[in-house]
């Protein structure tokens, strides 16, 4: 467990040793969000090195009105958001056909597959925001006011689009469960 | 209606954030109603599968790429830019200072008051402040050049 306020006050002052230390606590994070809203690891992995140089430089500006991990996850949607508007044209075409391919091959190989790489692809193809969600709500705990203190979104939304991601998620995985019936008659 | 209000308080039964009014009402349904035990179970599964999902493994080599280019950043610390906007009322206040300041071997009575006229401007500056006027404009130049050059090589 990291001594917080020491790392901060290390990386304010520059310290690499100190910067590795939070990167290697929160790199897996960090990606995880950023996976969730760019959908590609070549740009997951190039955006969360982008925020984690924004998290170096502007540490000094870190107030500790929230948690530190909520700030840097605040960080890493917003550069996030960025990658995903820079190729947005592009995105829309590669979704489209990910969407159509990925949905045959669920049905196909869903008795196939473990129940955790069915959700996976199941977060995997939901859209961004609502994968996005659902990835920051679990990170941090079951909080609603940490994702909506990451991402500036309502609770209100959050709660709407969390439950609907997680219902959809529940009648993909009837078929999973080799029901007849559906779960909560 | 009441089945999505069944499924909300699930997934907050699942969440742990009923209240004990709303556990209670649960877990008697749960002990009574061996399907709907059986359906939270599997739901239970599901919601373990999404906890187990959502975080991903970062690059292994990411660590060593971050610092790489933490190494690249320059090492030449910018001036501070708050110096800037400092050194501008400086500077105003010295140009207005000179600008109202009588020639030294003027006498008062032969001031000749300032002609608001900017293109005709009727005085001189006097030499001795030349030096100090031209020093703040290349300071004020270099700290902007310095910050400029170093923001554009930043990465």
């Amino acid at each position: 467990m990291l001594d917080e306020d020491r790392i901060i006050s290390l990386i304010i002052a520059k310290d690499q040793n100190a910067f590795k230390q939070l990167i290697d606590e929160y790199k897996d994070y960090v990606y995880s969000v950023i996976l969730s809203i760019v959908k590609d690891v070549h740009q997951a992995e190039e955006a969360t090195q982008d925020t984690f140089m924004k998290i170096f430089k502007r540490m000094a500006g870190f107030n500790k009105d929230s948690k530190l991990s909520t700030w840097m996850y605040r960080i890493a949607y917003r550069t996030g958001l960025d990658y995903l508007k820079k190729r947005k044209h592009h995105l829309s075409d590669v979704t489209k056909h990910q969407h159509i391919s990925s949905s045959t091959d669920l049905e196909r190989d869903l008795h196939q597959q473990s129940l955790l790489e069915f959700v996976k692809e199941f977060i995997t193809n939901l859209p961004s925001e609502e994968s996005t969600i659902m990835t920051l709500f679990y990170l941090n705990q079951r909080s609603i006011k940490e994702v909506q203190s990451a991402t500036g979104l309502t609770e209100t939304n959050i709660k709407t689009k969390l439950f609907r991601s997680r219902n959809s998620l529940r009648l993909k995985a009837k078929d999973f469960f080799n029901q007849e019936n559906d779960l909560f008659l | 209606m009441k089945q999505k209000y069944r499924e909300e308080l699930i997934w907050k039964h699942l969440d742990g954030l009923c209240t004990e009014a709303e556990t209670n009402h649960l877990n008697n349904r749960i002990k009574t109603d061996p399907t709907f035990a059986k359906q939270i179970e599997q739901l239970k599964m599901l919601d373990n599968s999404i906890d187990k999902t959502v975080l991903q493994s970062a690059p292994i080599h990411l660590t060593n790429s971050i610092l790489a280019r933490v190494n690249q950043q320059p090492k030449i610390k910018p001036a501070t830019f708050s110096l800037i906007p400092a050194m501008v009322v400086i500077l105003i206040l010295l140009a207005t200072t000179v600008y109202f300041l009588p020639e030294a071997s003027t006498p008062l009575s032969d001031y000749i008051p300032v002609d608001w006229n900017f293109l005709a401007l009727n005085f001189k500056i006097s030499q001795k402040y030349l030096p100090y006027i031209f020093g703040s404009f290349a300071a004020i130049a270099l700290i902007w050049i310095d910050y400029f050059y170093t923001r554009k090589l930043s990465i």
